[in-house]
């Protein structure tokens, strides 16, 4: 018993607690955080006014807009809380409007960033258009920037578990590419090897031929000449094998991807809310 | 484990010799264009390159005679007399060489060496003793035909020699 109440105290503001309807000042009345129905007036000029700048704002603007639309879930104020939900419709159809404007800019990053911040505020529901943003980008940041590709495919695949491009991208991105390569150095080292020692025999046996029998001296130059080319072929393929496996080995271990899934400082664009 | 590959591989690039080989033979025309066959030892005829060594070769310098080498010599009717050959070995090997000297029918001649060969090294020489019978009336001067066989090789010469009444 002693246990679950502390256990209780513990948890408590750790909890998430509802927004409070008033906000109580000393020697004052206590002070509504919302009105008792709809947008506060100041949110919803902020968004009347947003929503009205879209159509013909430039890439610095678009930025500033989702910074405007993200305020309300970014302040820690009651007054900002208690807007959230009420806010929510219209700040998702806002960032929508944002994100559709920067793509057709092709300001993929800014897109990004709203289509993100949609996902995020929707409760991380299927996101196509976001999926496809962020595909698009990772596809370009993929050679000069593999690990901030990576992660914009892994959060993709988050926002659209079905996207295949972004699939294949994580997949192209976090696999080993020399694996094969490698271990087919490898193989052909062995080869090499198993060729080579079957060719040192070769060169035993026509020895071995040569001292066991007495024979015309044109033999005797023939089989010189086979023992001369399997000795030479034996010892390039002996040399060539341990060079081909550790070649093989090394360019296995240097395919590895060095990176780790990096975020770009634009994402993710917001907190949990 | 790559350490002893890499020898093995070496020790491939260097080629066995001719010499290391041991290729058997019986005769030179057994052997490669630049190796002779060894044929001193029966239960061992083996090829050797010339760059390592030479066949033996047996050459007849001439009669010894006191400190001196002669073209020819006198030996004495009707009676026993003991000469000598110099013969030498100017090729690049050792050799176990035998002497045989034949005269025509009245001399009777034969060669006083071991049968089974006088050892003789690569530049050295062989004085190998003979003795001769000249018959009564037995033309003068006579040919005495020489054979000496050196690791089964065999050389051939001819001296003269005059008989003194």
């Amino acid at each position: 018993m002693r246990l679950s109440i502390i256990l209780l105290l513990c948890a408590a503001p750790v909890l998430a607690a509802p927004p409070t309807k008033t906000v109580d000042v000393v020697a004052a009345p206590p002070i509504a955080t919302a009105p008792d129905a709809g947008l506060d007036p100041d949110v919803a000029a902020r968004l009347d006014a947003a929503e009205r700048a879209v159509a013909a704002a430039t890439r610095a603007e678009l930025d500033a807009l989702i910074d405007r639309v993200l305020i309300v879930y970014e302040s820690d104020d009651p007054f900002s809380q208690a807007q959230r939900d009420a806010a929510r419709p219209r700040s998702l159809a806002l960032l929508k409007a944002i994100g559709e404007r920067a793509r057709a800019m092709g300001e993929l990053t800014i897109a990004a960033r709203a289509f993100d911040a949609r996902w995020t505020l929707a409760g991380g529901q299927r996101d196509h258009e976001l999926a496809q943003v962020l595909t698009t980008w990772a596809e370009r940041d993929a050679q000069a920037a593999p690990a901030r590709a990576l992660y914009l495919a892994r959060r993709a695949r988050s926002a659209d578990p079905s996207a295949s491009r972004a699939a294949e991208l994580d997949d192209d991105l976090s696999r080993n590419h020399r694996v094969w390569p490698g271990r087919l150095a490898i193989i052909a080292g062995i080869v090499a090897l198993v060729a080579g020692v079957y060719a040192r025999n070769q060169v035993g046996a026509i020895e071995s031929d040569l001292a066991a029998q007495a024979r015309p001296g044109a033999d005797v130059e023939r089989m010189l000449g086979e023992r001369d080319r399997y000795d030479a072929l034996g010892t390039g393929l002996l040399v060539a094998a341990p060079v081909l496996s550790i070649g093989g080995m090394l360019f296995i271990w240097s395919g590895k991807p060095s990176y780790a899934p990096t975020s770009p400082a634009e994402l993710p664009a917001m907190g949990t809310p | 484990m790559i350490r002893y590959l890499v020898l093995f591989a070496l020790g491939g690039c260097v080629a066995k010799s001719i010499d290391e080989l041991g290729i058997a033979c019986t005769a030179d025309a057994d052997c490669p264009r630049e190796a002779w066959c060894d044929m001193r030892y029966r239960d061992n005829m083996v090829c050797h390159s010339f760059e390592q060594s030479s066949p033996p070769h047996i050459v007849f310098d001439g009669f010894a005679f006191g400190q001196q080498v002669v073209p020819t010599i006198s030996v004495p009717t009707k009676t026993v007399s003991i000469h000598t050959l110099r013969l030498r070995n100017d090729g690049g090997s050792e050799a176990d060489v035998t002497v045989d000297v034949a005269g025509p029918p009245c001399l009777d001649a034969a060669s006083l060496t071991r049968s089974d060969g006088e050892t003789v090294d690569a530049g050295d020489e062989l004085d190998a003793d003979f003795d001769v019978y000249p018959a009564v009336g037995c033309p003068s001067p006579a040919t005495l035909a020489i054979t000496a066989t050196a690791n089964k090789r065999v050389f051939t010469f001819s001296a003269m020699i005059s008989i003194a009444p």
